[in-house]
């Protein structure tokens, strides 16, 4: 039991040594203090506040880390809020009126659902060849379609009380902070500590030579977009859960906090780190909470997120950091890749 | 003898069938007006804003760099041309306001990407949301333009109505640039392989910041186009996106092996607009039109990937 | 400047932070000269280059050409004033014609407007100088990589160069090409052209250049004409000491069946082929570019499947779904023949390089164990003297010779029961070829069969018990190294079974 805290902690001192870190440490204090003082009578510093903007994070922290494992294996996906609503919606209307199955039943048929979409364009992605950018914006597509012949339209109520006691709090501490950290603990086991983890990078940075090296590149590539479908599933059922109805596009718009959280985390970082996601998105709901504090509108505080992930890449520069994420073919099929070594 | 009867054939394969699609669809579905020349003017007329977004796109992607904001600012043009117009009552000056911004913005990315080594995807995206939000600040407070006379830039007609005359033209100084210029030549060349821009002496910079003013100026005049035949589009924007990549693939395939290329996206436009209007025509729900975009994008793409699976590389973005 | 000095370089330095790529370095090349430049990897040959393309600028040191200061020039004013550099990447436009390849840095046009009947006279005439009949309207990327290296040729001579610099123009080529490179080489020379070339390729070398000059570490050691420095002073120049053992001696009993292939069948590029590799044999398979040695190395790992025919690992067949992890899983390994995009993960750490195959053996329930990672790692890094001594070291910033290394390294942490290796030894310099047949060697001693794809003949006879053969994709004889002379071999390689009868 020893040597495993002992491990931890060292972990934990050599996370926080790395000069990526340091810096983002740097950003979030300053930011903090920045919102401190702008806001009146230090209202951002209260307790229920800081609750907030923890909880707040939470729900674009899981899009996120879904986005990320995808990222990570160098693809992307534009349908993971889609996929959100979708079993937003039908995690609701199983647990309504006319089926009333239990929570926990009806999520997992949602994530189901979520999983066997990430599967269709996981194999589209990895056996077709076809890239992950343009599989997903279709996917998009198709979903919207799916859903508006599913619910006619119209918004779908969720009565059951269990299920929104997801969404409050115990112990001072809302719920979903605690799903948070163990959603934090999964992917950073999964992904930093876990061959799997290693064998997703690997295919992100070559995925030529990771079939040379026996890596099962194309169940391993399928497998990142069923879990990044899992995630924004999940995430999707969550909002759900806080919101108490599902309207057809609620979810949609959580893919720009995920792309944005999962890029910025990936950029700074260089790869995959769960505690990089779970600070970039409490950094976002930060500043969001911070703006809206401030009286700015909404559309200001969406503009500022773009924004900020503008800003994500500055700072990898000047950090000098690799300031692309991965490879992803993407595009075109273009020659004149850097070569390695020098003569 | 054979052999080269193919080799010929082959690059105008996939638009022979295409329009071989078009024609059993209508013969099948004879009560259908479909290609009356009526119709093909409407198709023609609602497609001339997407077709000259896919052009824009098109250079950026010939350059070698992808592109994601026109799905924001695209909408956010029209928003500011309607809003321009309503106020000034002036086209001219909506026009011009509306290119500056493109301009700016395009040569904003373009710095970015060139200069500072920045991802294309990452900015672009960056851009898109930043457009977005901008565009909401609107409030959605105009949304049609007010005065007629400017509307009618989109109805008025010479035979064929102005706006096709004018996306025709394009098109045509559009292709002769890309392929008949030292320009086009070495455009190509920066998007296909950059080692061979630097021996060939190419400043690929240049031909990026210039591929990407090309796309603005682009995308300005499509939005001019649509505000004024639909008015301020608004959230609508993102549904652009998908015909407009949809294209450019589907013409990718088309003429040129695995390529970016100008008439292999208007033959995918004019396709892709014409299923559209087809389903339009026999009452297909709009929902349904969405999943059949989606299923064309994905088999377009995936035939280009399918014939260049040997070759697929890896490329950073 | 004397009269026939076209090129001079004094004293010019690069450095790449703390490397010092170019340390100083001196060099005259004479009119009408074809000049070798050798040295190992890393010794600053294709940094120079690159300086005198003007694709680097130096930080000390001067560049002329005939009497002006051409440092700090741009490279399109360097091909101007008359330099030309054939990389040794191919840049190839592969959507692009021939001829548009060809003229791509001149594309024919006086008022922006492209007039390509013009350029086809000027493209034409480059051909017919070269040697080559090319449909110039054939699209670039339908060709083989020794056409395209042909078509790169016609872009450097277009504009008539005054200095043509050809960097391993041979590597991607075969026999006969070569022999036309040659030509092409001595037509050069006799109409005024200075030709610089860099190779590894030591009969190459010693055929057709006139003077040599060694670099090492940066800098350059001498220049000799060629009569006048025999083979084992040119080879301790460049590595700075001597190099006695150069192919392992040990020859190993074991003898029985590792791997079997039968009736292997592949596209057009294979057809019949049938050998056997036993336990502590090493065996090359030696063949033209592009006769087929690749392929059957893939598919024997599983990359690439065959249109029929079957493979045995240890008399077990292996076929229907055979992959990389199956073949790794019976005991197979792969070193590839693009170490950058094959072999290594560029952007990662020379530790997770090493440990890339066999995580297993240190993780409990897929959990990685990073002590035992790391020590797995350095035990590896140490035994094969990988210089920088850093398994976090990333790996794309090591020098050729030591990527290889690690390459190859990864599959020492299990013992294999066959190692498949494919141009092991390409671009690689003559210290770590030593080291790496001194290693090849040791497997073989242990039981593991070794089966070596080469384009080197000599490296085949120093080092194999038996060599196979292949001609346009067949198997034409299987010869007894120590009883055969290196001109029958490539006799056989060249003219196929007809030799053979």
């Amino acid at each position: 039991m020893n040597n495993k805290t002992g491990s931890i902690i060292k972990n934990l001192q050599a996370l926080i040594k790395s000069p990526q870190m340091r810096i983002f440490l740097i950003l979030i204090v300053a930011v903090f203090l920045m919102f401190t003082f702008l806001i009146p009578d230090f209202n951002y510093l209260k307790i229920q506040n800081l609750n907030n903007i923890l909880t707040d994070s939470v729900i674009p922290a899981v899009f996120a880390f879904g986005m990320g494992i995808i990222i990570a294996g160098s693809g992307f996906d534009l349908s993971l809020g889609h996929i959100a609503s979708m079993v937003a919606l039908i995690v609701a209307y199983l647990m309504s009126g006319g089926i009333r199955l239990d929570p926990v039943s009806a999520t997992l048929i949602g994530l189901l659902a979520a999983a066997g979409v990430g599967a269709v364009s996981g194999l589209l992605v990895s056996r077709m060849g076809i890239s992950s950018f343009i599989v997903t914006l279709g996917m998009q597509f198709l979903i919207i379609g799916v859903r508006q012949i599913i619910t006619k339209g119209q918004s779908v109520y969720i009565s059951n009380e269990t299920f929104k006691w997801l969404a409050t709090s115990a112990f001072g501490v809302s719920n979903l902070v605690i799903i948070l950290i163990i959603i934090s603990v999964f992917c950073f086991l999964l992904m930093e500590k876990n061959i799997f983890g290693r064998k997703v990078q690997f295919i992100g940075s070559n995925i030529e030579a990771s079939r040379f090296m026996g890596i099962d590149v194309k169940n391993i590539t399928m497998l990142t977009f069923v879990l990044g479908a899992v995630l924004a599933g999940f995430g999707g059922v969550l909002f759900a859960a806080r919101a108490g109805a599902v309207q057809i596009n609620s979810v949609d718009s959580k893919l720009l906090d995920a792309i944005t959280i999962a890029v910025f985390s990936n950029v700074i970082f260089g790869k995959y780190q769960s505690s990089g996601i779970v600070l970039v998105a409490i950094l976002i709901s930060m500043i969001g909470t911070g703006m809206s504090m401030m009286g700015i509108r909404t559309e200001w505080i969406d503009f500022m997120k773009g924004f900020i992930l503008l800003f994500s890449i500055f700072l990898a520069k000047f950090m000098n950091q690799n300031t692309s994420i991965t490879r992803i073919s993407l595009f075109n099929t273009q020659k004149g890749a850097e070569s390695y070594g020098h003569e | 003898m054979h052999n080269k009867f193919y080799k010929y054939l082959r690059p105008y394969g996939m638009p022979i069938g295409l329009v071989v699609l078009i024609l059993l669809l209508q013969a099948i579905f004879y009560q259908v007006p479909l290609l009356s020349p009526l119709n093909i003017k409407h198709i023609l007329l609602e497609s001339v804003s997407i077709a000259l977004a896919a052009l824009g796109l098109s250079f950026i992607m010939m350059s070698g760099e992808g592109d994601l904001s026109f799905a924001g600012m695209f909408s956010l043009l029209t928003v500011i041309f309607a809003t321009v117009a309503n106020i000034t009552n002036n086209f001219l000056v909506a026009y011009i306001s509306v290119t500056a911004l493109a301009l700016f913005v395009n040569l904003s990315i373009s710095a970015l990407i060139t200069k500072l080594k920045f991802s294309s995807f990452i900015v672009s995206i960056a851009v898109m949301f930043m457009a977005n939000g901008i565009e909401k600040a609107f409030h959605q407070q105009t949304t049609l333009i007010n005065n007629p006379a400017i509307v009618s830039f989109s109805t008025v007609e010479f035979g064929l109505p102005l706006i096709v005359w004018i996306l025709l033209v394009v098109y045509v100084v559009c292709y002769l640039l890309i392929n008949k210029t030292k320009f086009g030549f070495s455009l190509r060349i920066v998007g296909e392989n950059k080692n061979a821009a630097i021996e060939a002496g190419i400043n690929s910079n240049g031909m990026k910041i210039s591929a990407y003013l090309i796309a603005g100026l682009l995308l300005a005049l499509a939005s001019s186009v649509e505000s004024t035949r639909v008015g301020a589009i608004y959230e609508q924007g993102k549904f652009y996106m998908l015909p407009v990549f949809a294209a450019c693939y589907l013409g990718s395939s088309m003429f040129n092996p695995g390529r970016i290329n100008v008439f292999g996206t208007f033959v995918g436009l004019l396709f892709l607009a014409t299923i559209e209007k087809f389903m339009n025509m026999i009452n297909v729900e709009s929902y349904l039109v969405a999943i059949v975009q989606g299923v064309i994008l994905i088999v377009a793409v995936g035939l280009v990937a399918f014939k260049n699976r040997e070759k697929i590389v890896q490329i950073k973005l | 400047m004397e009269d026939n000095v076209v090129v001079r370089i004094r004293d010019v330095k690069k450095y790449f932070g703390a490397t010092k790529a170019l340390d100083g370095v001196d060099l005259d090349i004479c009119v009408n000269e074809v000049h070798a430049i050798v040295g190992a990897n890393g010794a600053g040959k294709s940094t120079l280059m690159k300086t005198l393309a003007g694709e680097f600028v130096p930080d000390e040191g001067a560049l002329h050409y005939l009497e002006e200061n051409i440092t700090g020039l741009s490279p399109l004013e360097i091909q101007k004033k008359g330099i030309q550099v054939v990389h040794q990447v191919l840049n190839i436009v592969e959507s692009m014609s021939i001829l548009e390849n060809i003229l791509i840095a001149c594309p024919p046009t006086k008022t922006g407007i492209l007039n390509w009947k013009q350029g086809r006279e000027k493209a034409q005439e480059i051909l017919n100088f070269i040697g080559i009949d090319f449909d110039l309207g054939k699209t670039a990327g339908t060709l083989s990589i020794s056409e395209q290296q042909f078509v790169i040729l016609a872009r450097a001579l277009v504009n008539k160069p005054k200095v043509l610099v050809l960097d391993e123009p041979t590597s991607r080529i075969g026999m006969e090409e070569t022999k036309k490179l040659f030509d092409v080489i001595r037509k050069l020379k006799a109409h005024g052209t200075t030709t610089i070339y860099i190779s590894h390729r030591m009969e190459e070398i010693y055929q057709i250049c006139d003077k040599i000059s060694v670099f090492r570490d940066g800098k350059r050691i001498d220049t000799r004409s060629t009569r006048d420095l025999p083979k084992e002073e040119l080879i301790t120049m460049m590595l700075g000491k001597k190099l006695d053992v150069f192919f392992p001696k040990t020859k190993v009993k074991v003898r029985s069946e590792v791997l079997k292939v039968t009736n292997l069948k592949y596209k057009e590029k294979l057809d019949n082929i049938n050998f056997s590799v036993d336990h502590g044999e090493i065996v090359s398979i030696v063949g033209a570019v592009g006769a087929g040695k690749t392929e059957i190395i893939n598919i024997i790992f599983g990359i690439m499947k065959p249109d029929s025919g079957e493979v045995f690992i240890e008399k077990q067949p292996i076929f229907s779904g055979h992959s990389p992890r199956k073949a790794i899983k019976q005991g197979v390994g792969l070193i590839p023949e693009d170490r950058a995009m094959q072999g290594m993960i560029g952007d990662y750490s020379v530790k997770n390089n090493l440990t890339a195959i066999n995580m297993k053996n240190f993780s409990k329930n897929g959990f990685i164990d990073s002590k035992k990672e790391s020590s797995q790692a350095q035990d590896l890094n140490n035994k094969l003297s990988v210089t920088p001594n850093d398994i976090n070291y990333v790996i794309s910033a090591l020098s050729g010779g030591n990527q290889q290394k690690v390459v190859i390294g990864k599959w020492l942490a299990d013992t294999y029961k066959l190692y498949l290796l494919d141009e092991v030894t390409a671009g690689v310099d003559i210290g770590a070829k030593s080291e790496i047949y001194g290693l090849l060697g040791e497997l073989a001693k242990e039981g593991a069969g070794v089966l070596l794809a080469t384009g080197d003949i000599e490296e085949a006879i120093g080092l194999s018990d038996r060599i196979i053969i292949i001609c346009k994709g067949t198997v034409v004889k299987q010869v007894d190294p120590k009883k055969t002379s290196k001109d029958e071999i490539l006799a056989y390689i060249m003219g196929g079974d007809k030799v053979a009868q």
